[in-house]
């Protein structure tokens, strides 16, 4: 067995080929993409899309109707809030906040759940135990109800938000890269290296991580879609981001009050929520059938 | 099995206590208490007032103290009183557990009940349009927000439609059964349930996605197993080799699934009871959090976390029993 | 001048003044809902003691009351059902006058630390026990017993003990002079409780409450409600409620309560924001329903904390007084449905000073902007703002934030829990707190404005300040009391201590077949005074 076969390195071109006519004749993938094309562009160019500031208070334009309803104009194509801001302008500003959040939370969370992962599963024993007993510990806790006593002690905002989440994301990747690390330590060329001497470091690096790599980039991918979701909760719940950042969850939070009369302040954001959602779960799962179609999601 | 169990349950021991520590210490580490709520909607209250009710309520113990009393008590199965109701936690859980738990039931029930035709006849037309429907209603139900869900749900049913209540609960659904029956009156039983339908679909959308797919999945592995080619080749009627084989061993490891789904779906009725404004435990959690009643939100915790746990031991011990090959490790 | 001194006449009318104009609309606003209390209110009904009419009030409310129990609970929709069910030795009326309730009369004595009632006569609680001096004395134990640790023991201020001295005549014993008095003595929260009650039921006793108001309590689920029936016993007190019944449930969601309003499942709506800002313009537009609105007594306002620059500049503190539009922020905040402050005391409250209007500082962002440039700290001033948490206020908050940025201030909010909010900020740990309070008197100026005041949050040491703060106290002399309280009020708008933002409104809508509801200050219905048309 040699080492081209085990790690699919992403750098190579045939790999990079076979990926690129996997995604092609995927229409899953290729939706997915699409859709988080759409989040990552407004994200990107948010003030450029926006056609207005979004926390810009305009007397006139609170409880504007939609462009395509009696009584609504281009100035608010997606009306106005119960506080006179424009719907689209905070919507695609949302995208920018939940992006944000999304990419922070499981970066913090990858590198410290698989760091400890690959630790707990290439050693075992009494390392093994502690990271195991402390993920045992947290899996204990129902996962929001962690999250929302953090949120409601520690007091909202953005770090607090990014630090509950992660917090309670991390044993996701603790507990893949683990089991993952300790099949492959058990490989027959792990092994041999071992016995030649290659220092641990150097193999939990070079052979270890690279093959958890497929499954952590899965777990990540659908674990951005939990973070959107969660963060949309949290702010929902009154526990996020700060004003003036528009969040699709305080929107929707907000907009609850209006469903009567003004369906519309909702409708945008949640919207949103699920185009990004839905994006990334398309591809999360074409990812996950590319890398390993037996594997179905937990 | 018996060692197993008492190691098992002392390890549950050591980490609820250790969860009754970390939330005890984070609820009381940051400024606010329940003076400080009831002084700020009471202009009356001089800072001496505040300071001999904080005496008298026993805030200005300790932490340490505080905790040691606790454990105590909770040992012997006190809880603790609430600091604003002056009653004790144990009766305010035991108010709200059964909304809950009903609602729990209600959607397990109803996940269940879609997703095992969902993932029989998904898996039996592999590659239909019925197999990407239900690969579609899988991936929206993994996408949709719990939250966003219920809001969509009461514009149109509730706002639009005027089916369905928008939130609150009439009692028991359950306990409403016998009477309906008694007189005859499906009404009484509608009155009751009516309330826990838009609740339990949101709850219920994420586990119908996910256990229609993992139906889906473990009947296609046990559809190419040697005994169903072999009671096929022997002529059984088709609906009997996949009711009686096939699903009877898909369902296994999907019904020990159950068990651990009871327990996430605590996490999803913080917010669910939010939004309908249902009197359950979550939002006793949420209500308590605001105005720092700290029995009631550690024994909230305490609760789910022991729920959990037994939950997630409870399925251990049977999965053992239906799969030989999990072994102690 | 010592309260010790005054004559018991002077001090009678010093503590009804400051009762006057209701003194009873401490607003909780506890996760965000806030019922007024209580109230009380009895006094003359408009038309006096008018027939008996039947029905069942059905109330829709935000909040479920925590507890019954009296000496168990602050909050104010528990307060407000208190009221019906218990019978306090006073009432106030809706005017804010002390009447009458389970005494006839009263008199102070023994340099005004002792207060004697006469009870009326022949007077039971719903159980049948003898609600008379004995109940009082024994009642009031409870509530001050130190293992009882009663939230809303303070409502008694100095009380030492009562001492039934007759079967009909009870002795408040307080350790000094009491002014706030009858605050706390109109309410359900001080009133006799029944001790058979009580003893049968233990700690249950707050979810099966007997008193002796003009209400008793029949049942009480979490997913039913509440109920109680016309106590027919009333008369040795008044006249009985001219209603069967009342109804209370919960419905926390704004637009639930609504819908069940307008489907006719409830026939009133009132209490704290249980008629949401939102639905105003849609209830008035309602021909089936009769809208109810009265300006509360309070106020919320934008403090300033001089402990921190550059808040310790009353230039700053001024130019940010300028760039605040009220008219513009209450017609985003709460759909225009407020009146514009310009006092540390709201206008609805006897004291308040109609000077104010004049000295405040009136919209004008290029002055506010001269003034920061003056100051030093117009360009990137940062500022950070702590609000609590409940709709109203973040919504107020977000206000103000896009209009500082409108004179180039930055603004970071910080929204809390209530308990956060309260904590941090007594600690004085923010640049600016939207501050709230609903009271009745004048004397609101002690919490809020005196060093030593449990809720002053602008955190200035002014001497004259606290002297003149002090001594309105003991003025019992109405235009007295009210000089001393203009220059105050002068003092505070002048030097910016504060931005007043705006004084509430509360509303109160019922069915068409509701007759004689009437609004006292505190927002609250008197159940019992009003009736329904068959």
């Amino acid at each position: 067995m040699t080492e081209a076969v085990i790690v699919p390195a992403a750098a190579r071109p045939a790999t990079e080929r076979r990926f690129l006519g996997s995604l092609g004749r995927s229409a899953k993938g290729l939706t997915g993409l699409f859709l988080i094309a759409i989040i990552v562009l407004c994200a990107l160019f948010a003030k450029s899309i926006a056609p207005h500031d979004h926390a810009q208070q305009v007397i006139e334009w609170r409880y504007a109707p939609t462009v395509w309803q009696d009584g609504g104009s281009t100035t608010n194509l997606l009306g106005g809030d119960n506080m006179g801001r424009d719907i689209l302008s905070r919507t695609v500003m949302g995208a920018q906040v939940s992006i944000q959040v999304a990419l922070i939370v499981v970066s913090i969370a990858l590198v410290v759940g698989s760091t400890l992962g690959a630790l707990a599963g290439y050693f075992g024993g009494i390392v093994d135990t502690i990271i195991m007993r402390i993920v045992d510990f947290q899996l204990a806790f129902p996962f929001l109800l962690l999250a929302l006593i953090f949120m409601a002690v520690l007091g909202a905002g953005f770090a607090t938000l990014v630090m509950a989440l992660a917090f309670a994301l991390w044993i996701n990747f603790a507990r893949i890269v683990r089991s993952e690390t300790m099949r492959i330590r058990t490989l027959d060329y792990v092994d041999a290296a071992i016995t030649m001497g290659v220092s641990q470091l150097r193999i939990i690096f070079t052979h270890v991580l690279p093959n958890v790599l497929p499954a952590v980039l899965v777990v990540a991918t659908l674990d951005i879609a939990l973070v959107i979701i969660s963060e949309a909760a949290l702010s929902f719940l009154g526990l996020g981001v700060q004003p003036p950042t528009a969040s699709w969850g305080v929107m929707i939070s907000e907009g609850r009050d209006f469903l009567y009369e003004q369906p519309w302040i909702v409708i945008a954001p949640g919207i949103a929520v699920l185009i990004s959602s839905v994006g990334i779960n398309l591809f999360g799962d074409f990812l996950r059938d590319y890398f390993d179609p037996r594997l179905e999601r937990m | 099995m018996l060692r197993l169990v008492v190691s098992r349950l002392l390890y549950a021991a050591v980490i609820l206590l250790g969860v009754i520590l970390v939330v005890a210490s984070l609820v009381k580490l940051v400024p606010g208490d329940p003076v400080d709520v009831i002084a700020a909607g009471n202009p009356g209250m001089s800072v001496q007032d505040m300071d001999v009710l904080r005496e008298k309520m026993g805030l200005t113990r300790s932490v340490p103290e505080q905790f040691v009393a606790y454990l105590g008590n909770a040992v012997q199965g006190d809880l603790g009183t609430s600091i604003r109701q002056g009653v004790p936690v144990t009766s305010l859980i035991a108010d709200r557990l059964p909304a809950t738990g009903e609602l729990a039931f209600w959607t397990l029930l109803l996940a269940f009940v879609i997703a095992i035709p969902l993932g029989i006849v998904t898996a039996l037309k592999r590659d239909s349009w019925i197999d990407y429907a239900g690969t579609f209603v899988a991936v929206l139900g993994v996408s949709m927000p719990g939250f966003l869900l219920a809001v969509l749900m009461i514009l149109w049913f509730s706002i639009e439609l005027r089916w369905l209540p928008a939130s609150g609960y009439r009692g028991s659904a359950l306990a409403s059964i016998g009477r309906a029956v008694a007189e005859r009156d499906i009404g009484i039983f509608w009155n009751a349930f009516r309330y826990f339908i838009l609740p339990s679909i949101s709850l219920a959308f994420v586990l119908v996605a996910v256990n229609a797919r993992l139906i889906r999945s473990a009947m296609l592995e046990v559809l190419q197993q040697d005994y169903i080619t072999f009671a096929t080749a022997k002529g059984a009627p088709r609906l009997t080799i996949i009711l009686r084989h096939a699903l009877r061993n898909a369902l296994l490891p999907i019904v020990t699934l159950a068990g651990l789904q009871m327990g996430a779906l605590l996490s999803g009725t913080v917010v669910i009871e939010t939004v309908f404004a249902w009197p359950g435990i979550g939002r006793l959690a949420v209500d308590s959090i605001h105005v720092r009643d700290y029995p009631i939100i550690q024994a909230v915790v305490l609760v789910s976390a022991a729920l959990f746990i037994s939950l997630n031991l409870i399925v251990d011990i049977l999965y053992r029993f239906i799969d030989p090959r999990v072994r102690n490790d | 001048m010592s309260l010790r001194t005054l004559t018991s006449e002077q001090f009678d009318a010093l503590a009804r003044s400051y009762l006057k104009q209701a003194t009873l609309s401490r607003r909780g606003f506890l996760g965000g809902a806030a019922a007024l209390t209580a109230a009380a209110m009895l006094g003359m009904p408009g038309k006096a003691l008018a027939q008996k009419t039947g029905g069942t009030l059905r109330v829709g409310r935000s909040e479920e009351p925590d507890t019954l129990d009296p000496h168990k609970t602050t909050l104010s929709v528990s307060s407000a059902t208190m009221d019906m069910i218990y019978e306090p030795l006073a009432r106030a009326g809706y005017d804010g006058e002390v009447l009458p309730g389970l005494a006839e009369s009263w008199a102070f004595s023994n340099e005004n630390k002792t207060l004697t009632f006469k009870l009326k006569p022949g007077v039971k609680f719903h159980d049948g026990t003898p609600c008379d001096a004995e109940a009082v004395a024994w009642t009031v134990a409870r509530h001050l017993a130190p293992e009882a640790a009663s939230p809303s023991a303070f409502f008694l201020g100095p009380l030492e003990r009562a001492e039934a001295v007759d079967p009909l005549t009870v002795a408040y014993h307080f350790k000094e002079p009491f002014v706030a008095v009858w605050v706390g003595l109109t309410l359900g929260y001080s009133a006799p409780i029944s001790r058979a009650a009580v003893e049968a039921a233990g700690d249950q006793f707050g979810r099966k409450p007997v008193g002796a108001g003009p209400f008793k309590f029949v049942s009480w689920s979490t997913d039913r409600g509440m109920r109680l029936e016309r106590n027919d016993d009333y008369a040795p007190v008044a006249a009985p409620a001219r209603i069967d019944a009342v109804e209370l449930s919960h419905y926390p969601e704004d637009s639930t309560r609504i819908a069940a309003f307008e489907t006719g499942e409830i026939n009133a709506i009132y209490g704290g924001s249980s008629v949401p800002l939102d639905s105003v313009r849609r209830l008035r537009g309602n021909p089936d329903a009769i809208m109810l609105e009265r300006p509360a007594q309070m106020m919320r306002a934008l403090v300033f904390n001089q402990k921190r620059p550059p808040f310790d500049n009353p230039k700053v503190r001024q130019a940010f007084a300028h760039a605040i539009d009220q008219k513009r922020l209450i017609a985003f905040a709460l759909d225009g449905f407020a009146v514009p402050a310009t006092s540390p005391i709201a206008s609805s409250i006897a004291g308040y000073s109609a000077k104010t209007a004049e000295l405040s500082y009136g919209y004008d962002p290029e002055k506010a902007k001269a003034l920061l440039a003056e100051a030093g700290v117009d360009k990137g001033l940062k500022v950070k703002l702590v609000a609590n948490d409940t709709p109203v206020i973040r919504r107020t908050a977000e206000v103000v934030q896009a209009q500082l940025r409108e004179i180039g201030v930055e603004i970071t909010i910080e929204t809390l829990p209530i308990a956060q909010w309260a904590a941090i900020t007594a600690q004085g740990g923010q640049d600016m707190v939207i501050s709230t309070y609903s009271y009745t008197d004048a004397d609101i100026v002690y919490p809020v404005l005196h060093t030593k005041g449990a809720l002053n949050r602008a955190f200035h040491e002014n001497a004259e300040l606290d002297g003149m703060i002090a001594e309105q106290r003991v003025t019992s002399d109405p235009a007295a009391r009210q000089v001393i309280l203009d220059k105050i009020q002068a003092k505070v708008v002048t030097e910016a201590y504060w931005k007043p933002l705006f004084e509430p409104l509360n509303f109160a809508v019922v069915a068409k077949d509701v007759v004689d509801a009437r609004m006292n200050p505190a927002g609250e219905l008197r159940i019992d005074h009003l009736g329904m048309a068959s």
